[in-house]
């Protein structure tokens, strides 16, 4: 092999996608299969953390038919149950999100700037430039003061959004007002990218989960959870209302496969068990389950056992007399931006692993 | 019987690190079906005792299998800080911390990795003699630390896989004067004082039910998920934590520290109810047992923290043995210590009577008598 084709070749092992010829957006739409279009229209969704209802009624549409009961709680949360058919079948709880990481407006100053606070983990180093959309649609341009400009990269007070207003009246948002990021939904390939995509690929994987399971031995409950962006508020709630024997949490794992990323997960290489998290250890019998699932699917997995990132496990964990819980990590580059960045390969075998769980014999 | 180094030496060899304790677990489990009339292990994992009220000597079997005495909860965690595997590079494991470390003991320690196979291993470091002179002056971060068990790359991957854990490789030394040292005396110490206090319960009458219960996941999170899962699950009307406290060492002469040696501590501060202070203080005077008292404004960083707020909201205390160089591989306490925290438990646990458990619910508040004054006037 000569340099030039050597060069070529680790080229192509490490970014497999962008040797497909670039698709015009258009076209790239239509190739999408229905699933890949389903995560799209989560993705492009409007739900930061506390305001969810549009993304919960496109899930609750989309569940219609696929669950014996639907409801939600007081919190905001859409449980979904599927009735098990076996003799001895276990109460399962798995978790996905609704929300997105975004800002909410904290101060209109007179010239009709926002300042805002975060919900969720954003980076502000991630904001200058971006932009964010309102609930009534109105754009937000984030800017960052430029007086003492070295010292700001990573304080959120220098930051503010342009909302092309001229004072605090004429402003279109109010204080409260929460936006989320804006990211328009691409794919290439394997991987596709978009804004709150982490989780509303989660939220497909429930959704496409239910539609592809034939016959559940264990009773199901699919829960859709509110408020995970802001320290998983959502998830104790429903787990200590619904008491299940096994909870399964879908989290997102950072995958630091790029150029000195300091960790060794990667997309494409099958979901993470986590061993724990920030906040939790992971129940060693519900990281049995999911390890037995993966032998009866022979799918790829990778295991997460950095203390990093705390996901909806540790309240479900502590619900109660406790509840055995797990969690199989969706990898995501570029976590908590406008370009999270998901392999559908992973998605694909993350169903593959929940419906194997959902109809294993015993647990 | 079995001594109390005998007992320290079993508990502090049985690997538990934080949500894999399985080994420490099985052990306790043995140990509480010799001393206990029931033994229940909660879905985390968390074993529990349970030793009915029974109010003359006399043998077990004349005991209720449930009744309606009031429950006594006490606990201490049964896990200990350790690390986990993240990597496994041209052979050599990279890991983290579980729990709370000092990373400047880890270098030069002998270690077991818990993978398909125990493993001994040794944690390496780049020698004094290629460090710049800068580097000298530091101590080493984790990501400069690994472990070496001898193995190709091929075989490590084959016998260890990244999520095993790791535990420092440190027996039990007794030291002059009654004194111990080991790695995991944190809290196996306490857990020795839980195992000792249900033994001389066994002849020691009682109006309340004890709930001794070994606890799960105490050293990994500030959530405390094991003893506040446990303590969800019994409900009692008082629940005590026995766990370990920082005692006075060379460099850390404070005197409001507890002393090795001295007698456990007995913790007073927001954390702790009165009237299970006094009454802790009661029975240690009663025996004339040494003791010394403790304060915290707030957070004594144990389970003390969460029992107290879990369900209805429990009335706790906190007995502490004292112990030098607390997390890392040569803690350090004395015996004598563990000796006094069960027999004071034990004065406590006889003293209990139906009123305190009364008292504790609040009958006796004003409240009470208005209610039933209303009562009256509707008839």
């Amino acid at each position: 092999m000569t340099r030039k084709e050597n060069q070529a070749a680790r080229a192509r092992a490490h970014f497999p996608a962008f040797d497909l010829p670039a698709p015009s957006p258009t076209h790239a739409a239509d190739a999408l299969t229905p699933f890949h279009q389903l995560i799209k229209r989560l993705s492009e969704t409007y739900g930061p953390s506390g305001s969810e209802e549009a993304v919960r009624e496109l899930a609750r549409a989309e569940i219609k038919g696929l669950a014996d009961q639907i409801r939600v709680d007081a919190f905001g949360n859409l449980i979904a149950l599927r009735k098990g058919a076996g003799n001895r079948r276990k109460k399962i709880m798995v978790t996905a999100p609704l929300d997105e990481p975004g800002v909410m407006v904290t101060f209109l100053d007179a010239r009709g700037f926002a300042r805002f606070g975060m919900l969720g983990a954003v980076k502000p180093l991630t904001l200058p430039g971006a932009r964010c959309q309102f609930e009534n649609g109105v754009i937000g341009v984030f800017g960052r003061e430029t007086r003492g400009a070295a010292d700001t990269e990573k304080d959120a007070d220098a930051f503010f959004l342009d909302v092309g207003a001229t004072s605090a009246q004429d402003a279109p948002v109010r204080i409260g007002d929460a936006a989320c990021l804006v990211g328009e939904f691409r794919a290439a390939g394997n991987l596709l990218c978009g804004k709150a995509l982490s989780g509303r690929a989660r939220g497909a994987i429930l959704i496409e989960t239910l539609r592809r399971l034939k016959r559940a031995t264990h009773d199901v409950y699919c829960v859709f959870t509110v408020q995970s962006q802001v320290g998983a508020r959502g998830a104790g709630a429903a787990a200590f209302a619904l008491q299940p024997d096994y909870a399964f949490v879908l989290d997102a794992t950072p995958a630091q496969d790029f150029p000195g990323g300091d960790t060794n997960l990667a997309l494409g290489k099958g979901p993470a068990i986590l061993a724990q998290d920030e906040k939790m250890i992971a129940s060693a019998a519900a990281r049995q389950v999911l390890l037995e699932a993966t032998r009866q699917t022979q799918t790829p997995y990778q295991i997460q056992a950095h203390a990093r990132g705390g996901g909806e496990g540790a309240p479900i964990q502590a619900a109660r007399e406790g509840t055995v819980t797990g969690a199989l990590g969706l990898p995501v580059r570029y976590l908590h931006t406008q370009s999270e960045m998901v392999d559908a390969r992973d998605v694909a075998n993350i169903i593959e692993i929940l419906t194997s769980v959902f109809a294993a014999k015993t647990l | 019987m079995p001594t109390l180094t005998d007992t320290l030496a079993k508990l502090s060899a049985a690997p538990g690190v934080s949500g894999h304790e399985n080994a420490v677990r099985a052990l306790l489990v043995r140990e509480f079906q010799k001393l206990a009339d029931t033994v229940e292990i909660t879905p985390l994992g968390s074993v529990i005792g349970i030793l009915r009220a029974q109010t003359t000597r006399g043998p077990r079997a004349a005991r209720p299998k449930s009744s309606a005495a009031p429950r006594l909860l006490v606990e201490a965690h049964m896990d200990q800080i350790g690390l986990i595997v993240t990597d496994i590079q041209d052979g050599f494991i990279r890991f983290e911390e579980i729990g709370y470390w000092d990373s400047r003991v880890l270098p030069s320690q002998n270690v077991l990795v818990h993978g398909k196979k125990t493993l001994p291993g040794v944690i390496g470091a780049r020698p004094p003699h290629v460090l710049a002179a800068a580097e000298r002056k530091r101590p080493l971060a984790l990501a400069e630390l690994f472990i070496d068990l001898g193995l190709s790359d091929a075989r490590a991957r084959e016998l260890v896989s990244v999520g095993d854990v790791i535990t420092l490789d440190r027996a039990l030394l007794s030291l002059q004067n009654e004194m111990v040292a080991s790695q995991a005396l944190d809290n196996r110490a306490g857990l020795a004082a839980l195992l000792e206090f249900l033994r001389h319960m066994q002849d020691t009458p009682r109006a309340w039910d004890i709930y001794a219960v070994a606890n799960v996941n105490e050293e990994d999170s500030p959530l405390y998920v094991g003893a506040q899962t446990a303590a969800y699950a019994i409900q009692p009307h008082i629940a005590i934590c026995l766990d370990v406290t920082h005692a006075r060492q060379v460099g850390l002469s404070d005197d409001a520290l507890p002393e090795a040696g001295q007698g456990p501590g007995i913790a007073r501060g927001a954390n702790v109810h009165p009237f299970v202070f006094d009454k802790l203080r009661q029975a240690a005077r009663r025996r004339a047992l040494p003791h010394q008292i403790t304060v915290y404004g707030s957070d004594t960083e144990t389970n003390a923290w969460i029992m107290q707020v879990t369900g209805d909201g429990i009335p706790t205390g906190l007995v502490e043995i004292p112990l030098r160089y607390m997390h890392s591989a040569v803690e350090t306490i004395a015996l004598s210590d563990i000796a006094r925290a069960a027999e004071l438990l034990q004065e406590f646990a006889a003293q209990l009577n139906a009123d305190d458990a009364r008292a504790l619910r609040g009958e006796t508040f004003v409240r009470a008598p208005a209610r039933r004054a209303r009562a009256k006037r509707r008839r």
